[in-house]
């Protein structure tokens, strides 16, 4: 009978010869040396990997995983409701306060009432001074593109338009790559 | 999951970044785990992910493990015996499993994982087939040619 091949050698070792490859196998094992060298040196390479070493790990880690894994996010739904929670307690701790105080309900009432017409008014004027300084703002953006766009009406007339382009690209160039510098050197972003 | 990354990648300190990073990973797309899936399975195919873009991106020649790495190995039918003494045999277990170590840096990369997989990691043919998304019969045909040219390593190397 001829030898076998590596392959069934492999196949031995992983148990997956059929009971008549196995015995056929074995059989010729029992008179062919050279096979049964040949399926010993395989047998402890064999060995070998399976019993390599752990490659060391070291002792912190894990905690250094864990570190980075980001804390759990409170959801929005879970933000409302804290805030509800709170204003809810908020409002029967004053009320209870309140009625112990030996105040009647329609004076709490006519307080609470007084309390919102007061609120309300702050706020309108809180509201308008906010746009009147958002509209302020935005009045500012336009003067500065209305002067950018002069400047690069001015800046056309003087410079070729192909080195403008060159200007251009080089100056978006410039912008990315600040913006990424920064984000690497805030964040600590890996390259 | 270091004992795969370490002996992926030969720069500990890089092996060690990755495994954190393969746990990170993990971590943020467990929704994108599903459960008919065995979980280490999941993690080991994010991980090989990990290596084969660090061997893109290195340049190191990534071999295909579906496709056979030479015609003479296609058949995998090495006929085994030849009469030379055995140089494996005469070594000491602990020795051999030194030079074992080096044998394997000098496997073709995808060789490498499966034989990490299947022999430090204990990964079956089967789990290691759908980390791969490939049949069964190819990965232990690659297991085996694996085991041989590592094989044939030690015997050069002595």
């Amino acid at each position: 009978m001829s030898c076998f091949t590596a392959e069934r050698i492999y196949r031995y070792l992983d148990a997956e010869l059929d009971q008549a490859e196995r015995r056929e196998f074995e059989q010729h094992l029992d008179g062919c040396p050279s096979c049964r060298r040949a399926l010993a040196e395989r047998r402890l390479v064999t060995e070998a990997a399976v019993s390599l070493p752990d490659l060391e790990l070291p002792s912190d880690f894990s905690r250094r995983v864990m570190e980075r894994i980001d804390k759990p996010r409170v959801t929005v739904l879970g933000w409302l409701v804290l805030a509800a929670a709170s204003c809810a307690s908020m409002t029967l701790m004053i009320v209870g306060l309140f009625l112990l105080a030996g105040h009647s309900l329609t004076d709490l009432l006519l307080r609470i009432q007084g309390f919102l017409t007061g609120t309300l008014k702050n706020g309108a004027i809180l509201f308008g001074r906010v746009t009147s300084l958002i509209s302020l703002t935005l009045s500012v953006i336009n003067h500065m593109f209305t002067a950018l766009v002069d400047g690069l009406k001015g800046m056309t007339s003087v410079i070729p338009l192909p080195w403008l382009a060159v200007i251009t690209v080089v100056l978006i160039g410039v912008i990315t790559t600040s913006v990424f510098g920064m984000r690497k050197l805030f964040l600590g972003e890996r390259s | 999951m270091f004992n795969y990354i370490g002996r992926m990648i030969t720069d500990r300190e890089l092996a060690l970044d990755f495994t954190q990073d393969v746990f990170l990973k993990a971590y943020a797309s467990l929704k994108s785990y599903r459960p008919d899936f065995k979980f280490t399975t999941w993690l080991y195919r994010i991980a090989s992910n990990y290596v084969i873009d660090y061997w893109r991106k290195k340049k190191i020649t990534a071999v295909s493990i579906d496709q056979p790495l030479n015609a003479e190995e296609e058949g995998f039918c090495v006929q085994v015996p030849d009469d030379k003494p055995s140089v494996i045999e005469a070594l000491e277990m602990s020795e051999l499993r030194v030079r074992l170590e080096k044998a394997m840096d000098k496997l073709p990369d995808p060789l490498r994982e499966l034989f990490v997989w299947r022999h430090v990691n204990g990964l079956s043919y089967e789990e290691m087939a759908e980390v791969k998304k490939l049949p069964v019969g190819t990965v232990k045909n690659r297991v085996f040619q694996a085991k041989e040219q590592i094989r044939r390593i030690l015997e050069e190397m002595a």
